[in-house]
């Protein structure tokens, strides 16, 4: 009787075309567009060249030192600035007014900055200009001191290297995974249409079929096992295919940790499999509103993953960690994280572990609802 | 005006699903907002970059020194020296600069080969560039001072090196034009304005109208006297006022909450958004019309209020700056409405005097989602005549030539 209701069930649910539009192709849908956007995301926050103008007045003309260490930062692969000489302020602040340059540069006995905003392209050129007066300070003091040995000055200026980058993770620091892992979390408590169609078509008082099913001569144990295990396997078979879309066809990383990446989506979709049998069991909601507290509260689960807003579970899990731990869409894209970035498991089993947790607790509250009902009329 | 009326008296049905959208949805657009803002003004002021020193040398004058030179110019975030709260920092921007002072870098500064710092950034970040600037520049003041003189105090050589290195050389700022910048917390208000427009009207809408689909519905409709006309006519009147209200309460729950924003705020600029913000929402009611006829359950019609909201949102620049969109993406940005609404909205914003008039290129982009709200309303409505009649609408997609 088991397989039977099992199987009867995985079919009926492939054959629901309104439940496999939202759990399989708007997820993968998603993803693509995500891939889309997101093509050029990490590259927002790099250092470009910054464009600069200089003004070629006469100042500028006698000022050989200024020019050389000009010159020096604009050359090269590497360079930090692009220049655009002009021969007047009146030229430089055109522009300046195009957003053309980020600002442009005065020679003087001092040199002067111009900008039209702040930004870090501003604040680099003036940490240019700084770092160049006070080496050039620093050289005048040691001759007005008396040092003349041209050996001793140039030990002065000459830039040691202080520090070394170094990288914590094996894998590359990369903003646009986080945001393939919140649908995927997202994905995961869809699974919670699973979850509602089960209930609904259990309880007799919600649906015909599930008159039907309480009057079979089968024990409720059973149907009710074998009814939301029909729901995971579907649900999680839904999820693996998306992950592996994202992972082949898109090409995103996981970390290489493919077999507890599917453990992932697996306990994911018992999690939304079990938030949507509770919601389910309350039998004055209807089914409108009942979608659309899931939708909503899915919604406001997986934006405080980082669905949306890249970085937000962080800031959560920092600012108010409870909320973070009980967010099961952020333990869920914090699991992938765990396989992404950390080299060691605890992390990883911790968050399966709250997540288990989670979908044992809501089953648990579920049977205790739908269990030894009677009707009196339906 | 029967459909009309029977349309509000569907709604106030419905009024319990209606409202968990609305006040979630608003909740979201003001969350969203908060996340995404990022003060600007138009005076100078330097970058600050956050950083943190992980200190493994105990604490010298070099290293205290150092962190007090970091803090005048970025802002520290303390951080515990384990290995997964650094990456958790790195990994999601909450450090832009982790420097770690390894030990014995102290004892070794003075020699031919001082330990190097070691610091973590995401590649290439420009953040982290000009920390790692400030550090090399600090040390090497630090070091050639007591070089030249390795009898003075360290203290006093920090002091005096600190004290040099917070003298800038000049910055002007050149400002042209006389208007107030819009503020940045309501620009993006305004940008995700129109995700929550669209899925607001979308599901708000379609709520009341999936009812007016049911095969029996339209049945008793299509036998009616009233001609088809009339009856999407009354339904269209109802969709306008709907959306009107939802363009209402989001501009409304922009006054209150951005208050303060708003009092700096040239109104003309103010006039120019909320115009955008109604012609948007014009064209999300031309996009829930149209969607509307795919809809034929609330579990349809969450997945295609969430599709199409969200995969215009994410073409259109609203999520991620346009700025930020690869040149591919934005050829195909252009053929979306969100993109206008994101173009006329970064134009306006970017007004700093009226002195020319209003640019012509706000328009244009407002005249372009006119007329996608135009096109989108005249498909609407020409499948909702033909589409409602055929069979497959009926629940009969079997004829007896077929069977």
């Amino acid at each position: 009787m088991f397989c039977n209701i099992y199987l009867k069930r995985i079919r009926a649910a492939l054959r629901d075309p309104t439940t496999l539009v939202w759990t399989w192709v708007f997820p993968l849908m998603m993803a693509t567009l995500f891939y889309f956007a997101f093509g050029s995301l990490d590259e927002t926050a790099q250092l470009q060249t910054v464009p600069v103008a200089v003004v070629r007045d006469s100042a500028y003309q006698q000022d050989q030192t200024l020019q050389t260490a000009l010159q020096q930062v604009s050359q090269g692969d590497s360079a930090l600035l692009s220049i655009t000489y002009v021969d007047s302020t009146q030229q430089a602040d055109t522009l300046l007014q195009n957003e053309k340059v980020s600002g442009y540069i005065l020679a003087g006995d001092v040199p002067q900055l111009a900008v039209s905003g702040s930004g870090i392209e501003q604040t680099v050129l003036r940490g240019f200009l700084d770092s160049y007066q006070q080496t050039k300070n620093t050289v005048s003091r040691a001759v007005a001191a008396g040092v003349s040995d041209p050996q001793q000055l140039r030990a002065l200026i000459a830039r040691q290297d202080f520090t070394e980058g170094i990288s914590l993770t094996k894998n590359p620091v990369t903003e646009k995974v986080g945001y393939f892992y919140a649908l995927l979390a997202m994905v995961c408590l869809y699974g919670s249409f699973q979850g509602l169609t089960s209930v609904d078509r259990l309880q007799a008082n919600l649906s015909p079929v599930g008159a039907r099913q309480t009057i079979a001569p089968t024990n409720r144990h059973i149907l009710v096992s074998a009814d939301l295990l029909g729901g995971i396997t579907v649900h999680t078979a839904c999820v693996g295919i998306v992950v592996l879309y994202i992972r082949y066809v898109l090409g995103v990383d996981f970390g290489g940790k493919m077999p507890l990446v599917l453990l992932t989506c697996l306990v994911g979709s018992l999690v939304g499999v079990a938030f949507g049998a509770l919601v389910s069991v309350n039998h004055r909601i209807k089914d409108g509103p009942k979608t659309a507290i899931l939708i909503s509260v899915i919604m406001v689960l997986s934006f405080l993953s980082g669905l949306m807003v890249s970085g937000i579970n962080y800031t959560v899990a920092q600012k108010l960690p409870v909320v973070s731990w009980l967010n099961p869409a952020a333990r869920i894209s914090d699991a992938f994280y765990c396989l992404y970035c950390y080299d060691g498991y605890s992390q990883y089993f911790l968050n399966i572990g709250i997540l288990l947790a989670m979908a044992a607790v809501m089953f648990a509250a579920t049977a205790a609802f739908v269990r030894r009902q009677r009707y009196e009329s339906i | 005006m029967r459909v009309f009326k029977a349309c509000f008296q569907v709604m106030s049905r419905k009024m319990g699903a209606l409202a968990i959208y609305v006040v979630i949805f608003m909740a979201l657009s003001v969350l969203l907002t908060d996340m995404s803002a990022q003060q600007l003004s138009t005076d100078f002021t330097a970058e600050k970059p956050t950083f943190t020193i992980i200190d493994r040398d105990g604490d010298t004058p070099i290293t205290q020194g150092l962190r007090r030179y970091l803090s005048q110019n970025g802002t520290e975030v303390p951080l515990k020296d384990e290995i997964q709260v650094l990456q958790d920092a790195t990994f999601y921007r909450a450090s832009d600069y982790i420097v770690i002072i390894p030990q014995g870098f102290a004892a070794s500064f003075l020699t031919a080969a001082p330990l190097q710092l070691q610091t973590v950034t995401t590649p290439n970040s420009a953040r982290g560039y000009y920390a790692d600037s400030l550090v090399s520049q600090y040390l090497q003041m630090v070091r050639s001072s007591l070089l030249a003189d390795p009898g003075a105090d360290p203290a006093q050589v920090v002091e005096t090196a600190i004290s040099d290195l917070g003298q800038h050389v000049q910055v002007t700022t050149r400002q042209f034009g006389e208007a107030q910048p819009v503020s940045e917390s309501y620009h993006i208000f305004f940008r995700m304005q129109s995700y929550i427009l669209m899925v607001m009207v979308m599901l708000c809408l379609s709520t009341v109208t999936i009812a007016f689909g049911r095969p029996d519905l339209r049945r008793r409709n299509l036998c009616s006297p009233m001609n088809a006309g009339r009856l999407n006519g009354q339904l269209s009147l109802y969709s306008l006022i709907i959306s009107l209200f939802c363009w209402l309460l989001l501009t409304l729950l922009g006054f209150v909450v951005y208050r303060r924003d708003l009092a700096v705020l040239d109104m003309r600029l103010l006039g120019l958004m909320l115009l955008n913000a109604l012609v948007f929402t014009l064209v999300a009611m031309a996009i829930s019309m149209l969607a509307g006829i795919f809809m034929k359950s609330p579990n349809t019609q969450n997945a295609v209020a969430n599709f199409v909201s969200l995969g215009l949102s994410f073409l259109g620049g609203v999520f991620v700056p346009l700025e930020y969109l690869g040149q591919g993406m934005l050829a195909v940005a252009h053929f979306t409405p969100t993109y206008w609404y994101s173009v006329a909205l970064n134009r306006i914003c970017k007004i700093s005097s009226f002195s020319g008039g209003v640019p012509v290129e706000i328009w244009q982009a407002m005249g372009v989602q006119l007329g996608f709200a135009a096109a989108l309303l005249c498909i609407a409505l020409v499948m909702a005549k033909y589409a409602g009649r055929s069979e497959r609408a009926l629940q009969q997609s079997h004829t007896e030539l077929q069977n």
